[in-house]
């Protein structure tokens, strides 16, 4: 995050998804810059959560871009992206501790258990 | 009212008598001293058991009953686990096809299966073993493992699966850390029917049976002896006794999962034995 506060941190060009016949997004473009606080508002089916889907890279653009800290995420897998979402539905899993679900994304090889307690 | 539940009750016990009767005379005559199937009984005996235990060649029957049933159980929940994981997750060509060719082992006769696998076998010139009983039960027993873990699967939030990747967890330890966990109750239960159902299989393994003889196979040898029937009522309630202890692992591991699950999804409540 090197660049002046009002490049875009986000930026979403264009960007359209259609699903069998419905078209949940059509040509939709916004920047969101680094540190600002931004809410999407509207009814219900209207496609926010498929914009918000798209910028975690579980869904992906039929037309448009989607950069991240200007790099173009779309060849990005979600689990490669610098992004983080709250499910409608929480996804908390059932099967750890309340620490282990807190630690979940720590817990990997670049890791120590010590460190991984210490911050949890 | 009070004359219809009376009589329904009478219907019921009635109709779990004629269920399950028959089972309670194998005790009744595993330990009956007389090698004539009948009433009145003649006083105790263990001798049955004892004659179990000096039959060489039914240990070497059970041997490779419970050698094929092992490893037909992990063979078909392997390949019940990949069907059903394809199936609840992703779309394909085909697809319900595909699922349907999975099944169809489940509705064909037993007989028309055991039949064609022989004739093709012979055609290919393989011998007939072990082996070739477990490539027919594997058949048979894949469509009820991948119906067991499909239920498993569907009731899996698919948001667990996206939040460990949103998470910065890759799709294979994904795999390992949520979805495994989180269907390990199914595999269990998958294991445990596959088993059971490989274990008692008398058609297929009739036919694709070499020397080595199944179990099963072996009992309907021992048939035409009558004096050797009473140790195969001995061997039944060995085998009524185990299918029970079977049962209530399968039921504590499917109590523990709706627990776990709970809350998150729901699972069907009722038993899936």
């Amino acid at each position: 995050m090197s660049q002046p506060i009002d490049q875009p941190f986000i930026k979403i060009q264009d960007v359209s998804r259609q699903f069998g016949t419905v078209a949940a997004l059509k040509d939709v473009s916004l920047n969101i810059r680094a540190g600002e606080f931004f809410s999407l508002l509207g009814p219900s089916g209207c496609g926010k959560t498929t914009l918000l889907r798209m910028i975690a890279g579980f869904e992906h653009p039929d037309s448009g871009s989607i950069c991240i800290d200007s790099i173009d995420m779309a060849g990005v897998p979600a689990n490669r992206r610098p992004t983080n979402m709250v499910f409608q539905s929480y996804a908390i899993f059932p099967h750890l501790s309340v620490a282990e679900n807190v630690g979940y994304g720590l817990k990997r090889s670049d890791h120590s258990k010590q460190e991984i307690s210490a911050r949890v | 009212m009070g004359g219809s539940s009376k009589s329904l009750f009478i219907y019921a016990v009635v109709y779990l008598a004629f269920l399950y009767a028959p089972i309670a005379l194998l005790p009744i005559f595993a330990f009956n001293d007389s090698a004539v199937i009948a009433f009145p009984l003649s006083g105790g005996t263990l001798r049955w058991f004892s004659m179990l235990w000096e039959a060489k060649a039914l240990q070497t029957a059970l041997y490779n009953s419970v050698l094929i049933a092992i490893t037909t159980a992990l063979l078909s929940t392997g390949l019940g686990l990949f069907a059903a994981r394809a199936a609840a997750r992703y779309e394909f060509p085909a697809k319900r096809g595909i699922l349907g060719f999975i099944m169809l082992p489940m509705i064909l006769p037993e007989i028309i299966i055991g039949v064609a696998l022989l004739v093709v076998l012979m055609q290919l010139g393989q011998p007939l073993s072990i082996w070739t009983v477990v490539l027919g039960h594997v058949l048979v027993c894949t469509p009820f493992s991948f119906a067991i873990l499909s239920t498993a699967f569907n009731s899996m939030d698919n948001s667990l699966e996206e939040a460990s990747l949103d998470l910065g967890e890759s799709g294979t330890a994904t795999f390992f850390r949520v979805i495994l966990p989180l269907v390990a109750p199914g595999i269990v239960a998958s294991l445990l029917v596959t088993f059971t159902l490989s274990l008692d299989e008398f058609i297929i393994a009739f036919f694709l049976t070499g020397s080595d003889v199944t179990l099963p196979v072996y009992i309907w040898s021992q048939l035409r002896f009558p004096a050797r029937l009473p140790s195969v009522m001995a061997l039944g309630l060995l085998m009524v006794l185990m299918s029970l202890m079977l049962l209530l692992i399968a039921e504590f591991f499917r109590r523990r999962s709706s627990r776990l699950v709970s809350g998150v999804s729901s699972i069907p409540e009722e038993p899936l034995l």
